[in-house]
């Protein structure tokens, strides 16, 4: 434990040579070759971001090239492409005008102000001449963000180089699930506080929010929409600033909050990701069938706990065809000795994997207030199935994934469109809402063992984190 | 004048907790305040080694009718405590935590006694707390002493709990009801009584019907004899019979106790209350369930198949062959549950010999919890179970 603990400011180093090596190579869609520039200097780390961002940057431009051949509409109206959905020529072109005036209208001055972590937040910071990507999404979808490559020299200058460089990993799914995004943003915002100096005339507690870490938070929502985790961080980010008296010199404070951020990986990310697999591998029993779904870290983490305990079980992995993430799970698990059954894509697993299985554990990428589980697309199809075969269904997520403002019901009031696979004809979603009667349980790391929470009931549990705050 | 053998030594009077708990029976609270007096002034120097906390437990789920297993078991950690000479909050914690262990490992399905050993050290473990934060002036025997007292009203409590319980389920037995009952269970009778005396006073007699599920505990043919007392038509029907009577006779509701509630508000009872929920559920009749908080367990069963993980042990299902049963012994039943634990009386709250059996009745099927803090949805109870446990 003690050495997870201390594992935490790892990354922090990593993100930094991250964060200065990938800042050098974003102006690469411009100018061609940075890289050859200082090749010597670099670690395999920096070697690894690099390619990284000159893949994304090569991606991008090609995906500009693609969007410039397409015969849409330019400049002036970058929203109306948004709605035309250029690429359905028959029925979308009768309602066409009135919808958009309908649309232009009605939703887009009396839209409620949304969070800035969800929800159809449009790119304040695009520059007319670029393409929407967004062009071939139809308008009945208008309203799902889109992760997006912003050129960092587009960026408002106000953004830390830290936080510049996460926002491109970000965009560009190098940073992926919601809990290393959460993680990574909050090093950079540990940055962005050490560098931090209050101007003359100024308080911190007054002066830091809005001027410097909303433009931070701004910058990253647009690079692609916030995760849950990363709001509710954000929240208390902000509280805690707030509760600064307005006298508190600027040391003591950068150092409360330094502390506060140290202190909320380790408690809510290392120790929870610990007691999650702990209390998940507990649910394991000898000869049980686990059926899962892609790769998820908790998921990971807890079968191979179970394995090293020394359980016998054996584990079905469903992969995603678009994004084979289980693959590796499954080759991690059988050089451990576990018997592995591995799907390529969720067809047939209905009839005989989920009837087979003992348990399906699958891991959330958050938990609405009303116990729905938020996971990459799929994972309801493999929860209907298994809970119309009987089988319990697992569900693994942290506290600080969970949302307590927020309900869904079904896929489409919040979700992301992929914007890797997407043509002209199709897009992606990335995500699906699994309803709470499907999940037989919730694994938290909550207090260890009373942790184990059913769905439904799972604002119990930040109403008590609340209290104990 | 302490004694080393406690256990041993039933008539001696330097020990009397134990002596009540091992020879007498019925009224818990009385002798305990002399308990608490006259066993703190003797602590110091007897010894908890050779208390037999699973005698203790027995006699005294044999010697109340009214008593049920977390209660039980409850009391005979009081009983320890009040036997146990140590001297820190650290020691008497560790060793109740043994002796809640050893009692767990000594019955077949430990999970009613895990509600109650859980429970009393949970609230050990704050008074506890509560003290030594309320300031060190407070000695260890002072402690113990205020420890012994509270655990005592808390044992009362919990007995309180049963005629809240039935106050509150009685309501729900309107006129011209038809209520199904099941088991052997004392708070439903209690409810029923109940609300038996509230028609009874309202309109001079009983306006409501019982059919009562004979599943063989003991307490049943009392129950019906109880209600019967009161003038209450009750219709006794075999367990083969549930579906045939919830459609026949028209049940408006069914009432049913429960060895333990889990934690996402699902059951974990009698063998046969899984059965009677999913008929309730597909006749589209209310599943009510009373039981007291103190049946609370910190225990997740996902399924039936599930149950092993959670630490019962039973072995319902036995595939055989013809050549299996020739291969074995003759005397052995195939349909034996738990094996041949004679040696556990205390495992059930019926028969007489084996350890009954238990399923788990999922939280979908549950309409409501009847407990003495409230009527609960099952997804309430983990509300419950946090502000009992954090």
């Amino acid at each position: 434990m003690a050495t997870e603990a201390e594992g935490a400011p790892l990354p922090a180093d990593e993100t930094s040579s991250r964060a200065t090596s990938s800042t050098v190579p974003a102006p690469a869609e411009t100018a061609a070759a940075p890289a050859p520039a200082n090749p010597p200097k670099l670690s395999n780390a920096e070697l690894k971001a690099k390619q990284k961002a000159e893949k994304a940057a090569r991606r991008a431009q090609a995906k500009e090239a693609k969007a410039s051949a397409t015969p849409a509409p330019t400049a002036a109206a970058p929203q109306q492409d948004g709605s035309k959905g250029g690429k359905q020529p028959s029925k979308g072109g009768k309602h066409e005008s009135s919808t958009q005036e309908q649309q232009s209208a009605a939703q887009r001055p009396g839209q409620p102000p949304r969070r800035p972590s969800m929800g159809g937040k449009r790119p304040s910071l695009v520059a007319g001449g670029e393409q929407d990507p967004r062009a071939a999404i139809p308008e009945c979808f208008s309203h799902i963000p889109m992760a997006k490559r912003i050129p960092t020299s587009q960026a408002n200058k106000d953004v830390h180089p830290a936080v510049l460089a996460l926002g491109q990993q970000m965009a560009t799914f190098s940073v992926r699930d919601s809990i290393a995004r959460l993680k990574y943003m909050l090093l950079a915002f540990r940055k962005v506080i050490e560098s931090y100096e209050t101007p003359k005339g100024n308080s911190l507690s007054r002066h830091f929010v809005p001027h410097v870490l909303n433009p931070q938070i701004e910058y990253l929502t647009e690079c692609r929409p916030m995760s849950f985790s990363m709001g509710n961080a954000i929240r208390l980010v902000k509280a805690k600033v707030n509760k600064f008296d307005i006298d508190t010199p600027e040391d003591e404070a950068k150092e409360a909050m330094l502390e506060m951020i140290d202190n909320f990986i380790n408690e809510r990310i290392t120790l929870a990701e610990l007691v999650i697999a702990r209390n998940a591998a507990d649910m394991i029993a000898d000869g049980d069938v686990i059926l899962t779904y892609r790769h998820h870290r908790l998921v990971e983490r807890a079968l191979r706990l179970a394995r090293r305990e020394g359980k016998h079980f054996e584990v079905h992995v469903v992969d995603d065809p678009f994004d084979q993430t289980g693959l590796q799970l499954a080759k991690v698990l059988r050089s451990e000795g576990v018997r592995v059954y591995y799907s390529p894509h969720l067809g047939g697993t209905h009839q005989v994997g989920v009837r087979r299985a003992s348990k399906v554990i699958v891991g959330g990428e958050a938990i609405f207030a009303n116990g729905s589980l938020y996971g990459a697309a799929g994972t309801c199809d493999l929860c209907i199935a298994a809970a119309d075969a009987g089988t319990p269904v697992v569900a693994l997520c942290e506290t600080i994934n969970f949302d307590r403002d927020r309900v869904s019901t079904d896929s489409l009031t919040y979700n992301e469109i992929d914007p890797e696979r997407g043509s002209g004809e199709a897009f992606r979603l990335m995500f699906d809402t699994t309803r709470e009667k499907y999940l037989t349980v919730v694994v938290t790391e909550y207090e260890s063992e009373t942790g184990n929470s059913p769905a439904q009931s799972i604002l119990a549990i930040l109403r008590k984190q609340e209290d104990q705050v | 004048m302490a004694t080393d053998d406690i256990a041993g030594s039933q008539d001696q009077r330097s020990e009397p907790l134990t002596i009540r708990t091992t020879t007498a029976s019925a009224q818990p609270p009385s002798p305990l305040p002399q308990d608490a007096s006259s066993s703190s002034s003797s602590s110091s120097s007897s010894s908890s080694g050779n208390f037999d906390i699973v005698a203790t437990y027995t006699s005294l789920l044999a010697s109340d009718p009214d008593i049920s297993m977390p209660v039980a078991a409850i009391e005979a950690l009081i009983a320890l405590l009040g036997a146990t000479p140590a001297t820190t909050a650290m020691e008497t914690v560790s060793v109740i935590k043994t002796h809640a262990a050893i009692l767990r490992s000594a019955v077949p399905n430990p999970i009613p006694l895990e509600a109650g050993t859980d429970l009393f050290q949970q609230y050990l473990l704050r008074s506890l707390k509560g003290q030594t934060a309320g300031g060190p002036a407070l000695g260890f025997d002072e402690t113990r002493e205020h420890l012994l007292a509270n655990s005592r009203l808390f044992a009362d409590r919990a007995k309180a709990a049963r005629e809240q319980i039935a106050r509150r389920g009685a309501r729900y037995v309107r006129d011209g009801s038809v209520v199904l009952a099941a088991g052997g269970s004392r708070t439903v009778k209690t409810l029923l009584l109940r609300a038996a005396d509230a028609h009874v006073a309202r309109w001079g007699c009983a306006r409501f019907k019982v059919v009562y599920v004979m599943d063989g505990s003991r307490d049943c043919v009392p129950a019906v004899a109880a209600l019967r007392a009161k003038g209450v038509p009750v219709a006794e029907i075999p367990e083969a019979a549930m579906a045939y009577s919830l459609a026949a006779a028209r049940v408006d509701m069914a009432f049913v106790g429960t060895e333990v509630v889990v934690q996402n508000g699902g059951l974990l009872s009698r063998m046969g209350t899984f059965q009677l929920a999913t008929l309730c559920k597909s006749l589209g009749v209310p599943f009510y369930v009373a039981a007291e908080t103190h049946k609370i367990v910190r225990v997740y069963p996902l399924s039936q198949a599930d149950l092993p993980r959670c630490g019962v042990r039973q072995d319902v299902l036995q595939f055989k062959t013809g050549q299996d049963l020739e291969e074995e012994a003759p005397e052995k039943n195939p349909l034996s549950v738990a094996g041949e634990k004679v040696e556990d009386p205390l495992s059930l709250e019926g028969q007489k010999g084996k350890a009954a059996p238990v399923d788990y009745t999922p939280p979908e099927l549950v309409s409501s919890i009847i407990t003495e803090q409230g009527v609960k949805m099952p997804a309430a109870v983990y509300d419950l179970l946090l502000d009992i446990y954090t």
